[in-house]
């Protein structure tokens, strides 16, 4: 029986209460679930929110936008992680409103991209996979500000089809896209009879390179900070003109594999393993045990416990590498005088599933897979606010777009994504949050409708699933379809899109890309990549 | 933002797509029934002598939205990869001077095949279409996602009907043209403290002609008048059987129309592959039926505009990037030709209260002169770059109406990519009013007419030993005009 792990809300008991490291981890060592969660309850709720926005001080002018991949809201120390070693963004976080709830718009790179730029869905835009990722032709924030007069600069990852002045930067600096223009057009053929390949690759990324090496990623990273430093001392006080800094690191991706100086052996004994990490298989959810075979997951046993403690270690220690990046970035800002009226933003692609449920990557619903870390710091942010409403990567593009004063109609923002500064103002409302999966691993569509503390997940053409994420927040009981909140929340569902129809665009989309790259079997003759190399390196192949 | 950006007027920039200049009724075609631009005409300046800088999309559309020559956006070909980035579109200008820019329909600046890459255009609707054929990148054909959202039809199975280069097409109700409306009118109702600009590019008439069955019902064939043709030109056009046009060889206009009916994909493909037979009047009708439709959904859109008070303060622009053979000389669609059916187009502007109305200019001009006219109209700045020469003082009335420019030029440079034609083709027109002077460059062939004694362009006087003094003299003006319109370039600051 492994130890149970902290519920959500215990979490969040670390900084709120400021408890001190040890104090903490007397607390949890308790194990008092119970009282923990308790504590949460009268905790978050009067967690005093400022009102937002000091009128009486000129908003500011100016956003760095830190972005990286693959980063879970456990592996932050100001989420709640003991063993987590980010104190720049638990700093960021202190000095700013952390959003306890915050979700991806779709949990892979592309997708999940797409709809941070244009504040819109999948279902909305048909950026629906890592073939058809975002390629200018909606409009996003980043073209909206450039626009509007702003210097708006990318340094880094951004996996849209290429370099174009339509994606809305002023310039690219480090771009990498998707490859070649191309992509993981592998996973297209889940929309064709014959069915997306099983990247038997993705097991072995994790189990058998997670450790003390290199990867061809970090040293993209420290190429990133250096450009973000240089451009800020160049550019951050230039001639008045508003700034946007979009820098976007491709860590916390795997490999994880890391260099000597951040893996600590000692975390391969101290890491908590996830409570199913041995889950029998054969309970598992259709969309899952599919997921669970593209992805080429393995069944894990006693014998695998020392691999797996060697990938949750690897990646805290890769969370630690990518958090020491963003300090020295943070810290330029600082020494750029410009902190005062430059608004900064974390967060991250999608999460990490780390073993939970006996899966790594993403790709689906659960909560460590499309949950991500979100904060939001400046000088007309609350400090220390902590903010656990439901909130989604789409409601960035109405935040950004009205924090930067501009009108803001429907042509720029649709129904489902809402400003934060008005989730800010209300301490959080009550609003159902949605997001869509329609890409690798994934037989059919998934839905996610999250509110309060439930989650409805609707397959097409399988069961739905129903958590209750206040009692099970590792989404170990699926209370069904029958349970009253289930149907509440389909016909909320229903209102937003009709699951079926949106299922049969994307694979229909899906298809036509087949079709543009030479068919169904010309794709499947061509070599799977395992993950997307950084600009001029070869990519890894099975 | 501009000061007084809120002061500026609207602009609708109407481009219908491959539209001839003889399809108006008001301006001289008792044949063709379009009550709707009749009307327009009423209300500003009707350029009767319009043209574009190239017989073929991109190129011309580059042109008139850059305000510059080809020769200097470099923009020569459909299908070309990107739209250069040092290029500036005047939509951009507008977007910078605080004008919220629209576009609904085709764009046409790179290849369009899937869909096209963006560029700055300062559009900030973009609700692209390029062909209503569902090829398209379905993600990003706005027209698609209308059919499928707003209409509850699928766009495949609808256009799975159409079935040849001339067919019933889809209902009205379901058109691209409608649908082109339908977004207009959606943009213009949504709040804004600016002017807006709205770039509307529907497909048709492009072919196939496809226009709705109750339009096609409308015009009975046998009496339209049938293409410009004499049986000579069947031998004379033979010469030019290796210039890029999308009719390689020239056909009796007046032969049968095919009978077979084409698959879906078959049919698509008509779009810009001529059939080897056809009866030019029944081709006509078919064409004349969907400028029908443009008409209706033209003025549908102005009585939209008029009864949201948005039409008073806006600038009016309606004209065509290029032409249609239509049978004229046994030819059909285009290529790398200049007869007036291909490069003269219809060119109407209006904005009552500011400009002339219910007048027709008989002036040459050019659909490069478009951008700085909408710049100085708006009290914009014309950036020095900027090729073509503003209208608004013809249409103001400060100076002569009938007078813009000594002559009008229009080139193809490798503008098609076609399978059939074994080398580039460069041919290049020079046009002043009378003598119309094409150079087919590269090779021995070339044109000249006297449209003052030959409208129809049958005598070709190129070889013609009478003329050569004269042509001579046309040669080096031709010669003067095309190095005109290359730009000088990067501006001085020092004497070496």
């Amino acid at each position: 029986m492994s130890p149970p792990r902290l519920c959500q809300d215990t979490r969040d008991v670390r900084t709120e209460v400021g408890f001190a490291d040890a104090e903490f981890d007397a607390f949890i060592e308790v194990g008092a679930r119970a009282a923990a969660t308790e504590v949460c309850a009268a905790r978050s709720k009067p967690v005093a929110v400022r009102e937002f926005a000091d009128m009486s001080k000129p908003a500011p002018k100016n956003l760095l936008f830190l972005l990286s991949d693959n980063h879970a809201r456990g592996y932050l120390g100001c989420y709640g992680n003991p063993l987590a070693r980010t104190p720049n963004l638990d700093r960021l976080a202190a000095r700013g409103a952390r959003f306890t709830n915050a979700y991806s718009a779709s949990p892979l790179c592309c997708p999940a991209r797409a709809a941070l730029a244009t504040g819109r869905f999948p279902h909305q835009t048909g950026y629906w996979d890592n073939a058809i990722p975002f390629d200018g032709h909606v409009m996003s924030w980043m073209r909206r500000l450039r626009d509007a007069g702003h210097t708006v600069s990318s340094i880094g990852k951004l996996h849209f089809r290429e370099t174009s002045v339509a994606n809305g930067f002023s310039a690219e600096l480090l771009p990498m896209h998707i490859l070649e223009g191309k992509g993981g057009v592998h996973m297209l053929l889940r929309a064709v009879d014959r069915g997306e390949p099983v990247n038997a690759g993705q097991w072995h990324l994790y189990m058998d390179r997670s450790g003390v090496g290199t990867a061809p990623y970090q040293a993209f990273d420290s190429e990133i900070t250096t450009a973000a430093i240089a451009w800020l001392e160049a550019h951050a006080n230039n001639d008045g003109k508003p700034w946007v800094l979009f820098v976007s690191y491709p860590s916390a991706h795997p490999p994880f594999s890391v260099p000597a100086e951040f893996y600590r052996e000692s975390d391969e004994a101290a890491v908590i393993l996830p409570d199913d990490w041995q889950t029998p298989h054969a309970e598992d959810h259709a969309a899952i045990a599919h997921l669970r075979r593209i992805m080429n997951s393995q069944p894990m046993s006693a014998a695998d416990e020392p691999a797996l403690r060697r990938v949750l270690a690897g990646y805290l220690a890769l969370t630690e590498h990518l958090d020491t990046e963003i300090g020295q970035v943070l810290a330029a800002l600082e020494d750029s005088g410009r902190a005062a009226d430059t608004r900064v933003v974390y967060t991250s692609d999608h999460g990490e599933l780390a073993g939970a449920h006996g899966l790594f990557g993403k790709s689906c619903m659960f909560e460590e897979s499309i949950g991500v870390p979100l904060i939001l710091a400046g000088p007309d942010v609350p400090e220390g606010a902590v903010i656990d409403a439901p909130v989604s990567h789409v409601d960035l593009c109405p935040t950004i777009l009205e924090g930067a004063g501009l009108d803001v109609d429907e042509n720029d923002v649709e129904d489902l994504a809402v400003s934060l500064w008005a989730e800010l103002k209300t301490s959080g409302t009550q609003r159902a949050v949605f997001a869509e999966y329609h890409a690798a691993g994934s037989k059919s569509g998934s839905f996610m409708l999250r509110q309060g503390h439930w989650k409805l997940l609707y397959h097409v053409g399988m069961q739905p699933q129903l958590f209750d994420l206040e009692s099970d927040p590792h989404e170990l009981c699926d209370l069904g379809p029958n349970h009253p909140k289930a149907k509440e929340l389909d016909r909320k569902l229903r209102a937003i899109c009709d699951p079926e129809a949106v299922d049969a665009r994307a694979k229909s989309d899906q298809r036509h890309w087949i079709e543009h790259w030479g068919g169904a079997d010309r794709i499947t003759s061509e070599a799977l990549m395992i993950y997307t190399p950084p600009p001029g390196q070869p990519a890894e192949v099975e | 933002m501009a000061d007084n950006a809120a002061q500026r007027p609207n602009i609708l920039w109407y481009c219908t797509d491959q539209q001839r200049h003889d399809t108006i009724g008001a301006l001289g075609n008792p044949h063709i029934n379009t009550p709707q631009l009749d009307a327009f005409c009423e209300t500003g300046v009707a350029f009767d002598n319009a043209y574009c800088q190239s017989p073929i999309c991109t190129p011309s559309r580059a042109s008139f939205l850059t305000g510059r020559y080809p020769a200097t956006t470099h923009v020569h070909r459909n299908g070309n990869a990107y739209f250069p980035a040092g290029e500036r579109l005047v939509t951009k200008i507008f977007s910078d001077a605080g004008y919220d820019c629209g576009l609904v329909g085709k764009l046409h600046l790179s290849s369009a095949k899937g869909y096209e890459k963006r560029t700055d255009d300062g559009y900030r609707l973009f609700q692209w279409s390029h062909h209503p054929h569902p090829d398209l990148d379905p993600a990003h054909h706005a027209y698609h996602q209308w059919l499928e959202k707003e209409k509850g039809v699928d766009a495949a199975d609808l256009y799975s009907t159409v079935t040849g280069f001339y067919a019933e097409g889809v209902p009205a109700e379901l058109h691209q043209t409608t649908w082109v409306t339908e977004a207009a009118i959606r943009f213009v109702e949504q709040k804004r403290s600016g002017p807006w600009l709205l770039s509307l590019n529907p497909f048709d008439p492009h072919p196939p002609f496809d226009p709705p069955p109750d339009y096609l019902a409308r015009y009975a064939p046998g009496d339209l008048p049938p293409p410009l043709f004499r049986p000579s030109d069947l031998e004379r056009q033979k010469a030019f059987r290796g210039i890029a046009q999308q009719t390689i060889d020239a056909m009796d206009p007046m032969g049968e129309m095919p009978t077979e009916k084409l698959s879906a994909e078959e049919a698509r493909k008509t779009a810009y592959s001529p059939p080897k037979q056809f009866n030019g009047q029944v081709v006509k009708a078919a064409y004349y039926a969907m400028i029908e439709l443009i008409d209706h959904e033209f003025g549908r859109l102005l009585r939209a505009l008029d009864a949201m008070g948005e039409l008073e303060n806006t600038i009016v622009v309606f004209h065509s990037d290029h032409g249609e053979m239509l049978g004229d000389h046994g030819l059909l669609y285009k290529g790398c030709r200049f007869f007036e059916g291909l490069v003269h187009v219809p060119l109407i502007v209006s904005w009552p209260g500011h400009i002339q109305e219910n007048v027709r200019s008989r002036a040459l001009v050019e659909l490069v002169d478009i951008a700085p006219t909408l710049l100085e109209a708006t009290g914009l700045d014309v950036p020095g770059d900027m090729q073509g020469r503003s209208l608004w003082p013809l249409m103001t009335g400060t100076s002569d109406l009938n007078t813009h420019k000594p002559h009008v030029v229009s080139e193809f440079n490798d503008a098609l990519g076609s399978a059939a034609i074994s080398a580039p083709s460069h041919g290049t027109m020079y046009f002043d009013g009378r003598m119309k002077h094409i150079v087919y460059h590269g090779t021995d062939l070339g044109e000249l007419y006297d449209l003052k004694v030959d409208p129809g362009e049958f005598e070709n006087l190129f070889d013609e030993p009478a003329v050569q003094e004269q042509r001579l003299e046309l040669m080096r003006r031709h010669f003067d005009a095309l190095m005109a319109t290359s730009s000088p370039g990067i501006e001085r600051t020092s004497i070496y």
